[in-house]
């Protein structure tokens, strides 16, 4: 992997949460990079710390939550070390997010075209008049007609899918260099999923965004995304580029969830299940956190010894016992 | 004309309350509309029963009773909506920081508020008063003090619930910062609570005014007041019970239909209605 003009650079972040019942390492020593333009799924069950790792990107962790260490190189800038005020130039403006939900994620009382000019005045030094032009141009990028008109109206006038391309619109307002998806299309009904999918992937693409697609469903990384991580209970425990990970999944927790997935079972067939649930985050094995569940577990080790970064690629790496060094 | 009060929410009670702040509003803009006499003026006798010339007839001093009420509208509502604007304007902050931010500061302030709360309203105002002297702009200052802590705790309830909501995260994922977030985007997203309590709190407001009054601790006289004509009507109660009567009588009305009012705008604003 080239560790040169990656425009992201995340290296051992930890972000943890200080409960009552004890801590919660939601996000455990994570590491990963982004590459200018690249899509970039991060993928895992509920829980798993994928949305933490987002918000943590943004410094948008409210206590009992704290991000404890790591860094996070934007640009060549460790942005962690960036205070409130500096954080704000970059919200929105450099680094954007998309929520899951488009029927609260969109202000109830403002217009569609307030809204999206709300970003752009608030980072960029143009006119009412000039934002409004824009706001008009990003809707009808996304694909809504007659976007002067709809600049008007109000969110409870759209439908779900045509929320969220308002979303993605005023995401891309400022013209970011990343936008974080962070379960973007769970919320809406399985066509329109792909067309705002496909409208993300035509705007990134054209405009150079990278994009970090953050979700639970294997299906629309396959489509979307250039390269994959696998997370699970706030450890990244496989990445590689999509083709290599569906193609040759190596993590045994990898391999359960391409398992699960109905398309690989005949009709009639019983769907497979990773045995065991995701374990409590706080109760977590001292070794690997799936070594209980693990089907190929080595006794005496897995559960007592973190697993190390094997590397099957120079882009494919997985965090596991089972591989020493590339060798199986 | 029946689709109108359908699509407004209107009933005949609301009516009622709707005329007689009509009333009210026009009584405290354009007195002269509804009185040629000046209520300050020693016209007549004293404590005439109403007539044609004294539509309510006169008071001790011989100044004339329907000119009194009349302006005393203004002095009343003065102070009514006065101290319920400073009372919004102080409990608003405080609400919405003590709900934004939360943590040391909402509990620190929610103390606070418990202290103001926790001592009898008229109490307050008396104690205030006894230091401040006894008129419209003290009374203004204590009532506001009295009331404000309520307000604050209904505008921090709101802020709680929805900072919760999608909206405010992604508004602050786009690089909003903290005051924004409290007075742009979650207040104005509680506004129709803030508005029906801001009717609740006049009601309570003119109640304390004619309270305070009555105890010869409000508006002083000569100026005319609801209540400090209250005050003034007990010596007279068996020679002209009117006197006593009818600024009781108008309070009573106003704080009903004040409350009538909020109760109205409490439906009417209700987002469980169907919108277009």
């Amino acid at each position: 992997m080239r560790e040169r003009g990656h425009i992201l650079e995340i290296t051992e972040l930890q972000t943890y949460f200080y409960v009552p019942e004890g801590v919660v390492k939601a996000v455990d020593r994570v590491s990963f990079n982004l590459a200018p333009g690249e899509i970039l799924g991060i993928v895992g069950e509920s829980g798993c710390g994928k949305s933490v790792t987002a918000l943590s990107i943004l410094q948008l962790i409210d206590p009992p939550g704290k991000i404890v260490s790591g860094q996070i190189l934007y640009a060549g800038e460790n942005i962690l070390e960036r205070n409130e005020k500096q954080m704000r130039g970059i919200r929105g403006k450099r680094i954007a997010m998309i929520f899951q939900d488009p029927m609260t994620s969109l202000n109830p009382l403002l217009t569609v075209g307030e809204q999206i000019t709300e970003t752009l005045l608030a980072h960029q030094k143009i006119d009412k008049k000039e934002a409004l032009g824009r706001a008009a141009v990003l809707l009808q990028n996304t694909g809504i007609p007659d976007p002067k008109r709809r600049l008007k109206e109000y969110p409870h006038q759209f439908s779900g899918g045509m929320r969220q391309r308002v979303m993605i619109a005023a995401a891309l307002a400022c013209d970011p260099d990343i936008i974080i998806a962070d379960e973007a299309t769970t919320a809406l009904d399985v066509t329109i999923q792909a067309q705002i999918l496909e409208i993300l992937q035509e705007l990134a693409r054209s405009t150079g965004t990278s994009v970090i697609l953050i979700t639970h469903d294997l299906g629309i990384v396959a489509e979307m995304c250039d390269r994959i991580l696998i997370m699970y209970t706030g450890r990244i425990i496989e990445q590689g580029r999509t083709k290599e990970i569906f193609d040759n999944p190596l993590h045994p927790y990898t391999r359960g969830l391409l398992d699960s997935l109905p398309e690989r079972r005949q009709r009639g067939e019983q769907l497979y299940n990773i045995r065991g649930v995701v374990p409590v985050p706080i109760e977590l094995p001292s070794g690997c956190h799936f070594s209980d569940r693990c089907e190929r577990m080595i006794e005496g080790t897995c559960e007592r010894i973190q697993p190390p970064w094997s590397t099957a690629t120079e882009t494919h790496r997985v965090y596991c016992h089972l591989y020493q060094d590339g060798k199986q | 004309m029946n689709a109108f009060f359908k699509r407004y929410k209107i009933r005949g009670i609301y009516l009622f309350a709707f005329a007689v702040l009509l009333l009210i509003v026009l009584m405290t803009l354009v007195p002269g509309l509804f009185t040629g006499h000046d209520p300050y003026e020693l016209m007549s006798d004293d404590l005439l029963p109403p007539s044609r010339q004294h539509l309510l007839g006169t008071d001790e001093l011989g100044r004339d009773l329907f000119a009194r009420i009349v302006y005393g509208t203004r002095n009343t509502m003065y102070v009514g909506l006065g101290s319920s604007l400073l009372a919004v304007l102080i409990g608003i902050p405080i609400g919405l920081a003590a709900g934004y931010i939360g943590g040391a500061l909402d509990s620190v302030l929610m103390r606070i508020l418990d202290a103001f709360m926790s001592f009898p309203a008229i109490l307050l105002a008396v104690l205030i008063i006894s230091v401040t002297g006894a008129n419209a702009n003290a009374l203004i200052v204590t009532i506001a003090v009295v009331n404000f802590p309520r307000f604050a705790r209904i505008v921090r309830g709101n802020t709680l619930y929805i900072k919760r909501i999608d909206y405010v995260e992604a508004t602050r994922t786009f690089g909003a910062g903290r005051t924004y977030l409290m007075f742009r985007t979650i207040l104005t997203n509680c506004l129709s609570p803030i508005v029906v309590q801001f009717t609740l709190l006049v009601a309570v407001a003119i109640l304390i005014e004619a309270s305070m009054s009555f105890l010869g601790l409000g508006i002083q006289p000569p100026v005319p007041a609801w209540g400090s004509m209250l005050h003034t009507a007990q010596l007279y109660l068996r020679k002209a019970w009117w006197y006593a009567f009818i600024p009781g009588f108008m309070i009573f009305v106003v704080v009903y239909s004040m409350n009538i009012f909020g109760d109205w705008l409490r439906d009417f604003t209700d987002p469980k209605k169907r919108s277009r």
